[in-house]
């Protein structure tokens, strides 16, 4: 059985509720707020046992858990009754905390025994938060990259770090926040088209198109001897459907740059591109679309951003600097089992946030499976979750946890992995029968070159990985190559290095004129921004080269951001206090 | 061998064992008795005659060498013959065209032409292609040996504070 | 002014109107109306009458013609009885409808609640001469042919004259088995309920105790027909000493027909609001389980429109306390126990509506099957060698003598 939606019915969902107006604006308002709040909140947490040495030194899985309690209290008291009660709103992105190299999905359940050797931080990690939550579907989402300095010192009356981070870290970091930025201002320049600085015009006019955005991401990237890690993206999101289960659901119309190995092979090829043949093979465009039934959902660049849609701006780079050889960035993911063996050091998670995948019927034949998927139903919408979300206990009392300290909801806490332990019996038949799909941990690796190209690939392309779904039309890791993902998968376990990866992301309203508090068009960033993402004290021997005319164009459209009066309007969601929370 | 009895025993081996004991020995009585073929219904019967008569019995060609117990289909010997009649003829050809490569040479004595053979590259199937360049890559790349490191002061990000 | 409705007609006075009722073309006329369709004036219908007797008169000669050719003596004579037994029949079908009609009347006109014998036997009588005449019509048809049927013919009106003759009118003070005479009704009544067993069924819903009793009393006097079974004796005496020897002294309440022929005394309108849907409509199937979430709304509304009738949209029944009554010959699919069809959110709508995955399903569920057979066959085969091979596996390394073990 197939279900479906009439047609106009589709309408209403897909188009008439993302108007941008005055409610749905507000409700984008307060869900940017609360998830920059928590940030906040997390950024506190950590920076007060691992640099102030003051509070608790919580686990990561605690700081998850910590973290998702304080985005369900606070959005338990908004929109709750009267005309403007919501049905559904909630977590949008679980707490994820993620260590150097590991690029996304690490979120440790609080009763995860693997998981135990990545507990704490180590001086000089990065660390990246990623979160978010939606009111009734309209989503905030961001991501930021932290630094642990090693212990800090006394200055001026305040305990500061000694120095700044140096290394490829340090590179990864700054690139990426420069690419934020400079995409944010880019967006917000397609509101007022005018003010696009003249060589980013292109043969439509002065519009900000997908392939403008990947020209100027990767051009910084290179700068900082950084590469776009795949699975980055900078794309619309609509209500409900912010990007939470990409490659689940082939979603009809996606608009968004999204970066694949495919597009660095691309890069590579153009550098030894002498005949006019490989020129053509390497055009990014004419790979894509093929294989998949539907064409609009198979993302494309030539989309132009308008006014009046929400984007997310979900940058990750890592940097190459160190090697000394030509190679691919590729993610490996970590099931449960990879690589155990007695090395603590190995990174052995198992995946524990999963998004439903409401296509998918089948009645399940065990109780508690039955209760599991029943309550996932009910309360966890369509975004990813958690099983401590579903837990009776869940959220955690947090006034109690900072008044009388986490001794005091000890009991809670042991009370929720009783509760986990018996939803994953639950789950296992869930997600055997694919009612819902797991968001796989992945860390980010460095795969030389001469390996793909000195392997024997004789089943060629055929071979999908059915663990790891991609975007449509994104299946084949390396098209021109003819290497399918699970070859790739294979050659990444011997000869690849771990590599650290540095993310941001934030979420970008276009507002349109006439809309806005100022009546001017202008750009609301939800999340990110200077009071809550601000940059951590890094250093990189590389910087921006100006002598390029796209990078001189580009500083001049970060200075027009810049600009309160004349240039573009970029207004930022502020924080609330914590003490008021 | 485990006795008759046992219940491990090779029924088998023992049966066939028996039969051809008692076929060997009826033969043996035949042959003493001066007669070599068993009696028949008919003239034409061929029952209990070997089945292949042509034990190795190829004459086609000197006997030399070991004699075997293999035998020879009277297909296979035909084929045999046939392709000897072959490489016959193909040598008398051979001859005729030396003795004629003779002559000829013997009436001009021209130097050959070098022959140039074009030696036809194979086709490059699209991958090998873009392999070929990806190497070309890597050569660039290693031929660079030293990393230049940027000039100038390079980028500093944040303040000195945590977060 | 008195009028007819169904025949658009005027009278001037009552005693026309009530001529015109009982007319042929009156009746014809209601017929069309309950089947939907417009009256028609009277030459017309006249028309129509003599066209119908034209035809039949032309049609059965020919049929008994053609019939006598193949048909044996034995089978003609088989035939003829059963002939006869028909008209039998259909004159017993008239003398209810008389009872029956006489009854309403007593119904209707509330003064007028006893009707005199003498005029029911004039309607009943007039009755008959029309039941008469038609068949003498057609005896006289058949003359021409056939010498035999004729006394048969005689013989059917002798046997209804002499019912008619015979025709006991018990009272209904008076015992229906044993004749007995009691002071009142009810008496009599209980009488028969402990002497022979005459139990009332549902009496509850009983409107017309009287009605019923005279009805089997006719039945019984008239008629000499037993109650229960098709005994027909040949005077009331006879019927009586059946029913008593047999016991057949009850009111038949099983089968449906048995239930609609009382059905006229009855009114089960106050159970149809917990929808025992009992007798009068046995063909209608109850769906009420399929919409709980829709009775309670409707059933509040009932309350303010107590007149709503029930109608039929032709799949089914809407009573007006809001229950859906469904017919009996799509009982299966009232009975299936389908899941309830998935109420999406708007998220979960959002994220369908933007899907564009074509999941896949089996093409062809046959060509599916005949794999599966062949590959269990396989298997099967397969499991047997297997199991053969291992007969002769000696999997004992060395000779162990069982003796010595």
């Amino acid at each position: 059985m197939e279900l479906a939606v009439a047609p106009q019915d589709q309408d209403i969902l897909l188009r008439t509720k993302n108007v941008i107006n005055e409610s749905v604006l507000n409700k984008y308002r307060l869900a940017g707020q609360v998830s920059q709040t928590a940030l906040t909140y997390l950024t506190k947490l950590i920076n007060d046992s691992y640099h102030l040495n003051q509070g608790p030194k919580l686990t990561t899985a605690e700081l998850c858990l910590v973290g998702d309690s304080f985005l369900a209290s606070y959005l338990e008291n908004v929109y709750k009754s009267g005309v403007n009660s919501v049905n559904e709103k909630g977590i949008a992105q679980p707490v994820t905390i993620d260590v150097n190299s590991v690029n996304g999905g690490f979120g440790p359940e609080i009763d995860d025994e693997e998981s135990k050797n990545f507990q704490y931080f180590e001086i000089g990690d990065i660390v990246t938060i990623s979160l978010g939550c939606h009111i009734d579907g309209y989503t905030a989402n961001l991501s930021h990259t932290l630094v642990i300095y090693p212990p800090g010192e006394e200055k001026d009356g305040e305990l500061r770090p000694t120095g700044p981070l140096l290394g490829n870290k340090a590179d990864t970091i700054i690139a990426a926040h420069i690419a934020n930025e400079a995409v944010i201002n880019l967006l917000g320049a397609a509101l007022t088209p005018e003010k696009l600085p003249s060589i980013f015009n292109n043969n439509v006019g002065s519009v900000v198109t997908g392939s403008l955005i990947r020209q100027i991401v990767d051009e910084i990237a290179t700068n900082f001897k950084c590469v776009v890690v795949p699975g980055s993206r900078v794309r619309r999101i609509r209500r409900f459907l912010a990007g939470q289960s990409e490659g689940v659901v082939a979603e009809k119309e996606y608009k968004g740059v999204v970066w694949s190995e495919a597009d660095q092979e691309a890069s590579l090829l153009e550098k030894a591109s002498t005949s006019q043949e490989l020129i053509t093979l390497s055009d990014k465009q004419n790979l894509r679309g093929k294989g998949i039934n539907q064409v609009s959902a198979i993302p494309t660049d030539d989309f132009v951003v308008t006014p009046g849609e929400v984007y997310i701006v979900d940058l990750k780079l890592a940097s190459i600097a160190e090697f000394n050889e030509v190679g691919l960035v590729t993610l490996e993911t970590l099931d449960g089992y990879t690589g155990k063996n007695h090395d603590k050091d190995s990174i052995n998670i198992k995946p524990s946030i999963f998004v439903r995948d409401f296509a998918i019927q089948h009645t399940l034949k065990l109780r508690t499976s039955r209760q599991t998927l029943n309550k996932i139903d009910k309360t966890r919408s369509v975004y990813p979750f958690k099983l401590a979300h579903l837990s009776e206990k869940f959220p955690l009392d947090l006034k109690k946890l900072h008044v009388e300290g986490p001794e005091s909801i000890k009991s809670d806490i042991d009370l929720v992995k009783k509760e986990i332990r018996n939803a994953r019996l639950g789950l296992s038949e869930i997600i055997n029968h694919h009612l819902a799909a797991t968001k796989n941990v992945q860390v980010v690796k460095f795969l030389p070159l001469h390996h793909i190209l000195n392997t024997a690939n004789p089943t060629g392309t055929h071979g999908f990985d059915a663990a790891n779904p991609t975007l449509p039309g994104l299946e084949l890791p390396l098209p021109r190559l003819g290497v399918s993902s699970l070859k790739l998968k294979a050659l990444l376990k011997k000869n690849s290095i771990v590599i650290p990866v540095a993310r941001e992301q934030s979420t970008v309203v276009l507002v349109q004129q006439g809309i806005s508090t100022g009546g001017r068009p202008e750009l609301l960033r939800l999340t990110g921004g200077s009071k809550t993402s601000k940059p951590s004290w890094v250093h990189s021997n590389y910087q921006l080269d100006e002598s390029k005319d796209i990078i001189k164009s580009l500083l001049q459209l970060i200075k027009l951001g810049q600009d309160k009066r004349f240039g573009i309007n970029i207004r930022e969601t502020q924080p609330v206090k914590l003490e008021h929370v | 061998m485990p006795s008759r009895n046992s219940i491990n025993k090779p029924k088998d081996t023992i049966n066939q064992a028996r039969k051809r004991a008692s076929v060997s020995r009826k033969r043996a009585a035949r042959a003493r008795n001066g007669e070599f073929a068993p009696a028949r219904s008919s003239e034409a019967s061929t029952s209990g005659l070997p089945k292949s008569t042509a034990l190795a019995l190829y004459n086609g060609a000197s006997q030399s060498g070991v004699l075997t117990t293999k035998t020879l289909s009277k297909k296979r010997s035909q084929k045999i013959e046939r392709n000897k009649k072959y490489i016959a003829r193909r040598k008398l050809d051979e001859e005729r065209l030396l003795i004629d490569a003779q002559a000829n040479a013997e009436e001009s004595m021209h130097v050959d032409d070098e022959v140039v053979k074009q030696v036809e590259e194979p086709k490059k199937s699209k991958i090998n292609t873009i392999k070929d360049a990806l190497w070309s890559v890597i050569e660039d790349r290693s031929t660079e040996s030293l990393i230049v490191d940027s000039t100038g002061e390079g980028t500093t990000l944040g303040g000195p504070s945590f977060f | 002014m008195y009028t007819c409705n169904t025949c658009s007609l005027q009278f001037p006075t009552a005693e026309d109107q009530r001529v015109h009722m009982k007319s042929d073309w009156h009746r014809y006329n209601l017929k069309r109306r309950v089947a939907n369709l417009p009256a028609i004036n009277e030459a017309l219908f006249l028309e129509k009458v003599s066209k119908l007797t034209i035809n039949e008169e032309e049609e059965t000669p020919r049929k008994e013609v053609k019939n006598n050719k193949q048909i044996t003596k034995k089978e003609q004579r088989r035939i003829e009885k059963e002939a006869l037994l028909e008209k039998k029949k259909q004159l017993l079908e008239i003398a209810k409808q008389n009872m029956l009609k006489s009854y309403h009347e007593g119904t209707l006109n509330e003064t007028n609640k006893v009707i005199t014998s003498e005029k029911k036997e004039t309607i009943v009588k007039e009755e008959e001469e029309v039941a008469k005449l038609s068949i003498s019509e057609e005896s006289k048809e058949e003359k021409k042919d056939e010498v035999e049927n004729l006394t048969d013919d005689q013989l059917a009106e002798r046997i209804m004259e002499e019912k008619l003759k015979n025709k006991v009118e018990i009272p209904l003070e008076v015992c229906l088995f044993c004749n007995k005479k009691f002071p009142y009704f009810d008496a009599c009544i209980t009488h028969m309920h402990k002497n022979h067993g005459f139990y009332i069924p549902e009496q509850k819903y009983l409107v017309d105790k009287e009605g019923l009793v005279r009805y089997m009393g006719e039945k019984i006097g008239l008629g000499n027909v037993c109650v229960v079974c098709d005994f027909q004796g040949r005077s009331i005496e006879a019927v009586r000493a059946h029913m008593l020897s047999k016991n057949h002294c009850r009111i038949p309440y099983e089968e449906e027909d048995e239930k609609l022929e009382i059905s006229q005394f009855y009114d089960f309108s106050s159970t149809y609001d917990d929808i025992s849907f009992g007798d009068d409509d046995g063909d209608w199937e109850d769906v009420e389980g399929e919409d709980v979430g829709d009775d309670d709304v409707e059933e509040e509304e009932e309350e303010d429109l107590p007149q709503q009738v029930s109608y039929n949209d032709g799949v089914e029944l809407h009573l007006p306390n809001g229950t859906r009554v469904g017919h009996r010959s799509l009982a299966r699919y009232y009975r299936q126990n389908l899941r309830p069809d998935q109420v999406l959110t708007e998220g979960q709508g959002t994220v369908i509506a933007a899907e564009s995955r074509h999941l896949m399903t089996i093409a062809d569920r046959g060509a599916l099957l005949e794999k599966k057979r062949i590959w269990k066959n396989e298997k099967h085969h397969q499991d047997r060698d297997d199991r053969r091979a291992a007969k002769f596996i000696n999997n004992q390394p060395h000779y162990r003598d069982q003796l010595l073990q």
